[in-house]
């Protein structure tokens, strides 16, 4: 093994042991090498001397522990955990490998490791928080309305299909309902594709969402819940969502999310087969309540133009959480998830009174 | 570190292998710091760096996973994977954003074109891989052809999904043999004898145990008795777990090359308990300890193998290879498109 100073000249023969694969062949053999003042590299293996320049060698990149492999060309390659060693023969013959010696510094220095984590933590979290939902922000007027039409078509037909039953509310109910609607935000839709649907769902119970298309959907539980004001008041936070194209930015955010973590891990491989899943819920739970909030605070300004008291959204929102409190079958694992989504109910509510 | 000497002559008997454990030298703390590294200069560098961050991490498994002494080289470059990388990327884009402009007719035929791409993007991945590995200074080299993937991936599978299940133990094992016996490690091609029966009892026993979990959870609701219950979705999914497990036991005692092979015995409650346990430490330090959970699976995997050596390894001479571009393989992974080598 090697033993000689880092600043110490390579005056004398010094050796390393190695493992020898000679050209062309799987086959093995251990070694000690020598490597010479004059910088050659020489030992025998299979009863053969060899030799060759240190200097046309190509050696690979120190990584942690794990062994380096010196190619030699036409002779064939060594492999030897003499790290120390190899490093400090590259340095003293200037050889070209020298110049990547300072990456596994880097890796194996404890300051600079927590240095740079606090780099990553850092850009990460204002990529997650900031950049992210800016670069969604930015994006989605770009994306055409063919692609709402149709996320919001497949979000529907999904729907539909599982949840969401015809509605029983009858036909002048419905109208009277889309009256007010448009009597009080018409004005204030251009632009905006907006249509009002309702439907029966008891595995939703009283809930109303947004699509990305901007249809609204209200469930005949919802609107046996509230009065009309108390309708308007949450059709208006619905609006905002369609206002701020909320479905699209979702859409965006939560792929750059997977896009960027992949890129970053780098090894969709490994990923796979570790459970990475529950940091990315809770990702794209906070983007979700950031979206409700920048929806809450829409439907203050639509009611206010519209001359609509604001107090009906907190009671809408009180009437919603006792509904669902209540009930103990299915309905209440809705609520459950429809809150994580959404921010504190206190605080919403509060907001509003 | 052994020596091992392996020049002695080819035996053939099986009771004259020696056997070597396979083993693994990396460490949790150190591959962190390689990790960090890795992401911060990606970052830094707006992901540019993420080309030779791939190389490193995937030297890191490689040059740790000892076999006989020897290590494993990945030999690709950086710079060959951002350029496989980057025209993955572009079509990628290209793909995405016409798909938004053309008709679904349009749309239709594009798609039908990227189904019938698939089998060649694994090859792809697959061959690039081979080509860049090594062991002892001996590369690997992968010649799957177009159809016998498109039976493995997708023809087969179909069959199993038709049939109910029947036929999926025959094309797990055909897949598996598609991917063994088509790799070489320089001029000699792998073998596998795994057999059919192995993957159908593997397959069985899972659906004997998730039968055996549902009438459990059945007695339970019938009951009201919620420990009963419990007991039964966590044995459902303890078993989906055992799944991998078990077929990596199969898989690699089926693996041989010039009568040398594998002893695999991974202890599945050991994997189960691996596996949980690393998704929570992840989860809850919100991925700074996934270089750690990944060190500890490559522990695993390496100490459920034991290298039984014939003594002939020697013998086996490196073949012509050509250099070849990384885009298959980019193309793949931008797709997700992921078929190992050790399952």
């Amino acid at each position: 093994m090697a033993a000689f100073n880092t600043r110490q000249t390579l005056t004398m023969t010094q050796t390393f042991s190695a493992h020898f694969y000679p050209e062309g062949f799987a086959d093995s053999q251990t070694v000690t090498v020598l490597l010479d003042a004059s910088g050659w590299l020489s030992f025998q293996a299979f009863d053969k001397k060899y030799r060759c320049p240190f200097n046309q060698v190509t050696v690979s990149d120190r990584l942690g522990r794990s062994p380096r492999f010196l190619t030699l060309p036409e002779l064939g390659r060594l492999e030897t955990r003499d790290n120390d060693f190899v490093d400090r023969a590259l340095r003293h013959f200037g050889h070209q490998g020298k110049r990547t010696l300072w990456l596994p510094k880097l890796e194996r220095a404890p300051l600079w490791i927590l240095g740079l984590l606090i780099v990553v933590v850092v850009t990460g979290w204002a990529t997650y928080r900031h950049g992210i939902p800016a670069m969604a922000r930015v994006t989605a007027p770009l994306v055409p309305d063919k692609i709402r039409e149709l996320a919001g078509k497949e979000a529907l037909d999904w729907m539909e299909r599982g949840w969401l039953t015809p509605s029983q509310l009858s036909e002048e109910r419905q109208q009277a309902l889309r009256g007010a609607f448009d009597r009080h935000f018409g004005d204030q839709l251009t632009g905006l594709n907006v249509r009002v649907l309702f439907y029966n769902s008891d595995a939703f119970g009283a809930n109303a969402f947004a699509l990305p298309d901007g249809t609204l959907v209200f469930t005949d539980q919802f609107v046996a819940l509230v009065n009309e004001a108390e309708f308007l008041a949450v059709a208006a936070h619905e609006v905002g969502h369609v206002r701020h194209d909320h479905g699209i930015r979702g859409i965006i955010s939560s792929s750059a999310l997977v896009a960027a973590t992949l890129l970053i891990t780098g090894d969709s491989e490994a990923l796979s087969e570790i459970i990475v899943t529950a940091p990315y819920a809770l990702a794209q739970l906070s983007y979700s309540r950031d979206m409700e909030r920048e929806a809450d605070t829409a439907a203050m300004e639509l009611m206010q133009a519209a001359g609509l008291d604001r107090q009906a959204f907190a009671s809408a929102l009180r009437k919603m959480v006792d509904s669902h409190g209540v009930s103990e079958d299915g309905a209440s694992r809705a609520w459950e998830e429809y809150l994580s989504s959404h921010p504190a109910t206190d605080e919403r509510i509060k907001r509003f009174e | 570190m052994t020596s091992q000497s392996l020049t002695d002559t080819p035996v053939t008997s099986r009771s004259s292998l020696k056997p070597i454990p396979v083993a693994f030298n990396g460490r949790g703390g150190e591959y962190f710091g390689i990790w960090i590294v890795n992401i911060a200069l990606t970052v830094l560098t707006l992901g540019i760096y993420s080309a030779w961050a791939k190389v490193r991490n995937k030297r890191y498994f490689y040059g740790n996973t000892e076999v006989a002494g020897a290590s494993f080289e990945y030999l690709a470059t950086g710079g060959q994977i951002l350029k496989g990388r980057l025209i993955a990327v572009a079509v990628f884009v290209v793909f995405s954003l016409l798909s938004s402009f053309i008709s679904p007719e349009v749309y239709g035929l594009f798609m039908l074109a990227f189904m019938a791409a698939m089998p060649w993007l694994i090859n792809a991945g697959l061959r690039f891989n081979a080509r860049y590995s090594a062991y002892r200074g001996v590369r690997f080299r992968f010649t799957g052809t177009y159809w016998a993937a498109c039976k493995a991936f997708f023809l087969y599978p179909l069959l199993g999904m038709i049939t109910l299940g029947i036929m999926m133990p025959h094309a797990m094992h055909y897949a598996a043999r598609y991917v063994v016996t088509n790799h070489a490690y320089g001029n000699k091609a792998f073998k596998f004898d795994a057999t059919v029966k192995q993957y159908q009892s593997v397959v069985l026993g899972l659906v004997i145990g998730i039968i055996a979990s549902i009438a459990l959870i059945a007695i339970g609701f019938s009951q009201a008795s919620i420990a009963m219950i419990a007991v039964g979705y966590l044995a459902i999914y303890g078993l989906s777990l055992a799944f991998k497990p078990l077929l990596f036991n199969v898989y690699w005692q089926g693996v041989n090359l010039q009568k040398n092979r594998f002893e695999a015995n991974m202890p599945v409650g050991r994997f189960i308990w691996v596996f949980i346990s690393n998704s929570i430490v992840v989860a809850l330090t919100l991925g700074l300890a996934f270089p750690w959970a990944q060190v500890r699976l490559a522990h695993l995997n390496a100490n459920s193998l034991t290298f039984l050596h014939a003594g002939n390894l020697g013998s086996i001479a490196a073949s012509q290879a050509k250099e070849m571009s990384a885009v298959g393989e980019e193309l793949g992974e931008v797709y997700d498109v992921d078929v190992g080598f050790g399952i």
